[in-house]
């Protein structure tokens, strides 16, 4: 006789995730993302670099079983802002709930730098910030 | 390019030109002795002893420390506004709904990409771009150094053409201005090592 398996989840166990797991999430996401980019940060800021190869970095911030994104990316150039920024944030909203089950409230987004998508680095000039 | 402080000496120069005037027609009523009436210590000839006496109290120096202090802070005041500045907008916020999130982007970031954008046409060595306004009227400052043999008229069209356009399909909003000043460039300041060929 097939032993009976628990199935309610209380008693199976709990699971934890930590907000650098929601980070890492998000900001693979937001690699993925044609025309998006970010900035290294280089050894105490110097040799920071932006590109559209970067990862974007983010900060989460929990809150019971949801969070915040706050989101500094930089973008190709020119792209229309408005549309390229709602994209990342509907994408990013969508994908790391999908992902890690913790529901984006809101997605706060600093657009950093802008550059030629067909250079694809922010042609040499380094910012830091 | 930049904004002066015209306004500023205006200003300063209306209150001390006031200020002059007062004293004048004081100087001029006393020379005058239409303050006789008043105060016989304001006549003409009068003995300058009450004013000495003023002059010679306890705290008179720490009040002309404290007045020479705030003369200081007002003439440097002045000469930090003398500094010719850029202002650059406001940052901009251009969420579609701000309930699910903020955009923010610094007027200086996107000055620096249209920058970028015009220093990649053809006879323009160096770009210099401050971007003001608003989201919804932005308007657009451009330096251009061209090089002395470039097509003038062709940069022109450049800039109002694509490197307009360009900023207003970014911001989503039609500059409401663009200010475009060319400089000439006699000695190329920066040399191009590269060329990216499609």
């Amino acid at each position: 006789m097939a032993p009976i398996l628990d199935d309610a989840p209380a008693r199976r166990g709990g699971l934890t995730i930590a907000d650098k797991v929601v980070e890492r999430t998000a900001g693979q996401v937001l690699k993925d993302l044609p025309g998006v980019g970010g900035t290294s940060s280089g050894l105490f800021g110097i040799g920071a670099s932006s590109s559209l190869d970067t990862r974007p970095s983010v900060d989460v911030t929990l809150s019971g079983r949801s969070c915040t994104l706050a989101v500094q990316l930089g973008l190709a150039y020119p792209t229309p802002i408005v549309e390229a920024t709602e994209h990342v944030r509907s994408t990013l909203s969508h994908e790391v709930e999908r992902l890690t089950g913790v529901t984006v409230r809101q997605v706060d987004i600093s657009v950093r730098w802008l550059a030629p998508e067909s250079s694809g680095a922010n042609r040499g000039r380094n910012r830091l910030q | 390019m930049r904004r002066t402080a015209a306004a500023a000496n205006r200003t300063g120069l209306i209150i001390l030109g006031l200020i002059a005037l007062i004293i004048g027609l004081a100087v001029l009523a006393i020379g005058f002795g239409l303050t006789a009436p008043v105060d016989p210590a304001l006549e003409a000839g009068a003995d300058l002893g009450p004013v000495a006496s003023v002059l010679a109290l306890p705290y008179s120096a720490l009040i002309a420390v404290v007045v020479a202090l705030i003369l200081a802070i007002i003439g440097l005041r002045w000469l930090s506004v003398q500094v010719p500045r850029k202002d650059f907008a406001k940052p901009f916020r251009m969420q579609a709904d701000a309930r699910t999130g903020l955009t923010t982007v610094n007027a200086e970031v996107i000055a620096e990409a249209v920058a970028a954008d015009l220093e990649s046409t053809d006879g323009v060595s160096d770009a210099t771009v401050i971007l003001r306004g608003t989201a919804r009227s932005p308007e657009l400052l451009i330096h251009v150094d061209a090089d002395e043999r470039a097509d003038i008229d062709a940069i022109i069209a450049e800039v109002a053409e694509r490197a307009a356009g360009n900023a207003a399909m970014a911001l989503g909003a039609p500059l409401s201005a663009v200010a475009l000043e060319i400089g000439i460039a006699r000695t190329r300041s920066r040399r191009q090592r590269s060329v990216s060929v499609q």
